[in-house]
């Protein structure tokens, strides 16, 4: 009895210790990849590490990337740091990075080569702060896209879409058939919207001027007045009762044909992915609103917080390495509807999307900074919140949403 | 017999119940905080866990310390010798922080730190054992954590809350005076009125009409009806749901697009309209109600025992002279449940003031900002950038509080106590 005893405890002991043992490769991962394209696509990365030997502990946080950001910053502030994270590209580890609280990862990035591999340079530079590379990105994203369903159009009687500008001739039809012109998500996604409309209008040397070089007079210039007005329509385009809480219900809103477009990112193809429609058959996607074919380079990127075991240490680097793969790099990005960080993977798989975001990038010098790289988080939430609040309130004028505007940017500190 | 406990007079002279602890205990204390503080030492425990709160732990561990084991007032020399012990070790710390390690590095401060930290900490429980006899040892040991929790949380925190509002903290809680600039930024920016003043209606009528409510409710429940344990419960479910669900669930009947807008056209009345959720000026009303349906259950139980309370004589003696009932609850029972209304009010009133939850569920502050409430422009600050404005808004919050709290609790505790 006693020996049997002694056994079970010795048992016990050894599968303590063989379990302690196999946690030190496990790596905690958090992100904010939970829609449907999303998901499938992080579940590309979490095979490959799992592949290489390490464990993949899946840290998904729900919402979106304003309800995950402060989660992960304050953990990684509070002394409880994940094994790895994604952000976007911009400043928002900056002060993460000057507290020493991320890994170098320059050596790696040497060894591979990131420099040359990785394209287009800015999203490295994104990384890099004084000389040393602190972030491994992932893939590219634009917003500037308008998801159209053709169906609903075929169905009104109407041409599909080319741009925003026959889509707000096309409105007062469709509502007449009790269709939303244009579905919306409350929150980032009115600040997408804008974004956007300054690119397609303005034009993106503009968008720069104003967010990077902090250029007042343009800001409160005719051609941002022009952006405002357009802010102004999309608000009389859309119906406020069926405003959605996430920016993925919206989508659905244009996969399901109770909307006939929507204002997103690349991310959105995911979606339509995952409902099995075809570009150029069921659904259009035209970059840049179909105004201006331009495209800006957002993307999401890996952050590794600093860790005192060395076995979890060895396995951050093997993970960021493990992220750009080609073989990594093409199974994920197929599924997010995100462009490749390489340009020398084989992208036959591609639907027409990605290949018109593909031809831009490569070809054409519309390629402009993301406004997350240009300005700090804090003035585009402040930025965020004037433009739902102008969204939501028809009494509020085009000029006086300028104005405010105005007063961000020149409040903004400088980066 | 050892050098520290020489000042210590004789058992006679002390109070009966003073009491010296055995050798075995004093060794063994001793042995403990020795060995604690070498394990510290090698595993690095707690400094990595403790990390930006570190040093305030350690000076309230000090005081707490020092409060419990009555030194200070017996044995004052090492006493200060020990906080003088710790001091130097903070002062390292900071030298090497201010200096960005030019002056002393990062490495060396921290240890310098961590050694005098531990040593004062450590040696003076076991020199505070070692030198018992002190008052009431096992009272004070069993309040350790909640002078803790008051010292480090209430008192610790609500300080550093108030200090960093005047920096320009914005990820990471580096101190850097900037006077009132937050506060002027907070009260110029537009978000900010229109939270104080969802706040302010939210207040106003979720108290009222809980108060109303739910006094109404425990009256109907104390007419001695049938099945009274079953309608109580029915009240009171409400309150068992966090008010997240009640949010989720409430967002959906609200909904012109699903909920009651949709059905009651369903049934046939076609222009039949209740779109107050997609609506900027009555939002605000959708989550009154929301929290109302969540919130009167709990004043309903407490009202109810309020009732419970009062005397059956009393309504005795009302029937005998022919009070009507109506006039008996104005007239008697409400002065009478005086303790118990106040209460309420303050457990209601308070509740209301930090609204978060439902509002992020319900409405995420929606339609635009026209929602949002003080607590959530204190969170969306604090963790996406901007520290210092964040903790700007919270120390608004705190002081707007204690400009109401005080006065009643002075009025309810202390003028009370004095007139009784």
């Amino acid at each position: 009895m006693g020996l049997k005893k002694l056994a079970a405890g010795l048992a016990l002991t050894a599968s303590l210790f063989a379990m302690s043992a196999a946690k030190a490769a496990d790596i905690e991962v958090t992100h904010w990849w939970t829609s449907g394209g999303e998901a499938a696509a992080v579940a590309e990365f979490a095979n490959a590490v799992n592949k290489s030997g390490d464990k993949w502990v899946d840290g998904a946080i729900a919402g979106s990337g304003d309800v995950a950001r402060p989660i992960i910053i304050s953990r990684i502030l509070g002394g409880n740091p994940m094994g790895a994270t994604q952000l976007n590209p911009g400043h928002d580890a900056d002060e993460l990075i000057k507290a020493g609280l991320l890994t170098d990862l320059s050596d790696l990035a040497k060894k591979e080569d990131w420099a040359h591999i990785l394209r287009p340079a800015s999203q490295l530079a994104s990384c890099t702060v004084d000389g040393k590379v602190y972030c491994v990105p992932v893939n590219l994203h634009s917003a500037q896209w308008m998801w159209t369903n053709r169906k609903v159009f075929a169905d009104a009687g109407i041409e599909p879409p080319k741009n925003w500008n026959d889509l707000v001739k096309a409105a007062p039809a469709l509502k007449a058939k009790g269709i939303q012109p244009l579905a919306m998500a409350q929150g980032w996604p009115v600040g997408l919207l804008v974004g956007d409309l300054i690119v397609a209008i303005a034009g993106g040397d503009n968008f720069v001027k104003v967010y990077k070089d902090r250029d007042l007079a343009v800001a409160n210039g005719a051609e941002f007045g022009k952006v405002f007005q357009a802010v102004a329509d999309a608000r009389n385009m859309v119906d406020q009762k069926a405003v959605t809480k996430q920016w993925n219900e919206a989508v659905g809103l244009v996969i399901s044909g109770k909307a006939a477009a929507n204002v997103m990112g690349d991310w959105a193809g995911g979606e339509f992915q995952v409902a099995k429609m075809t570009p150029g058959k069921d659904y259009d996607c035209l970059p840049g609103l179909g105004v201006t074919p331009v495209l800006n380079t957002g993307g999401d990127v890996f952050y590794f917080p600093v860790v005192k075991d060395p076995g979890l240490k060895a396995a951050q680097l093997k993970m960021a390495s493990t992220l750009v793969t080609k073989e990594v790099q093409v199974a994920f990005n197929l599924k997010k509807g995100s462009l490749p960080m390489r340009a020398d993977v084989d992208l036959a798989a591609a639907n027409d999307c990605m290949k018109k975001g593909l031809e831009i990038l490569d070809h054409s010098k519309a390629v402009f900074p993301n406004d997350v790289q240009m300005l700090d988080r804090d003035s585009i939430n402040q930025i965020n919140d004037l433009m739902t609040n102008f969204f939501s309130k028809p009494e509020i004028t085009p000029a006086d949403a300028q104005k405010q505007f105005a007063d961000i940017i020149k409040a903004a500190p400088k980066m | 017999m050892t050098t520290f406990d020489t000042a210590l007079v004789g058992a006679s002279s002390q109070p009966p119940h003073f009491q010296q602890f055995s050798n075995l205990v004093r060794y063994g204390v001793a042995g403990l905080m020795a060995v604690i503080g070498a394990l510290a030492l090698i595993f690095d425990f707690p400094f990595a866990q403790l990390g930006v709160f570190q040093p305030m732990m350690y000076a309230l561990g000090l005081v707490v310390v020092c409060l419990v084991i009555d030194v200070p007032f017996r044995k004052l020399n090492y006493q200060l010798g020990m906080i003088g012990v710790y001091l130097f070790g903070a002062a390292a710390a900071w030298v090497a922080w201010y200096s960005g390690g030019n002056w002393l590095s990062q490495d060396a401060a921290d240890f310098i730190w961590k050694v005098t930290a531990l040593f004062s900490f450590l040696f003076t429980i076991a020199a505070g054992v070692w030198n018992a006899p002190f008052k009431n040892f096992a009272a004070k040991t069993a309040a350790i954590p909640m002078m803790y929790i008051v010292l480090f949380a209430f008192i610790g925190c609500s300080l550093w809350t108030v200090l960093y509002s005047t920096s320009d903290a914005r990820i990471y809680p580096l101190y850097t005076y900037v006077g009132l600039k937050q506060y002027y930024r907070l009260f110029g920016a537009e978000i900010w009125h229109i939270a104080v003043k969802n706040v302010l209606i939210y207040i106003a009528l979720s108290t009222t009409g809980a108060m109303v409510a739910g006094f109404l409710l425990a009256v109907f429940m104390d007419q001695k009806i049938r099945l009274e344990g079953l309608f109580r419960t029915i009240y009171l479910y409400p309150f068992a749901l966090s008010f997240i669900v009640t949010g989720h669930v409430w967002a959906w009947i609200f909904s012109p697009e699903y909920g009651l807008e949709k059905s009651v056209r369903q049934l046939g009345w076609t222009t039949f309209s209740f779109d107050w959720i997609a609506n900027n000026d009555m939002a605000i009303y959708c989550v009154i109600i929301a929290g109302l349906w969540q919130g009167t259950g709990l004043v309903m139980a407490l009202m109810l025992a309020g009732l419970r309370g009062i005397d059956e004589e009393v309504w005795k003696a009302a029937r005998v002279d022919g009070i009507p009932k109506w006039r008996t609850y104005i007239s008697i029972v409400i002065p009478m449940m005086r303790p118990v209304l106040i209460t309420t009010l303050v457990f209601v009133a308070a509740g209301a003031f930090r609204v978060y939850d439902i509002v992020v569920a319900l409405t995420d502050g929606g339609p635009g900002i026209s929602t949002t409430v003080p607590s959530q422009y204190v969170y969306k600050y604090l963790f996406s950038g901007n520290i210092g404005q964040g903790l700007a808004a919270a120390t608004t919050m705190l002081v707007v509080s204690a400009v109401i709290l005080i006065p009643w609790v002075y009025v309810e505790f202390v003028k009370g106590k004095q007139i009784r």
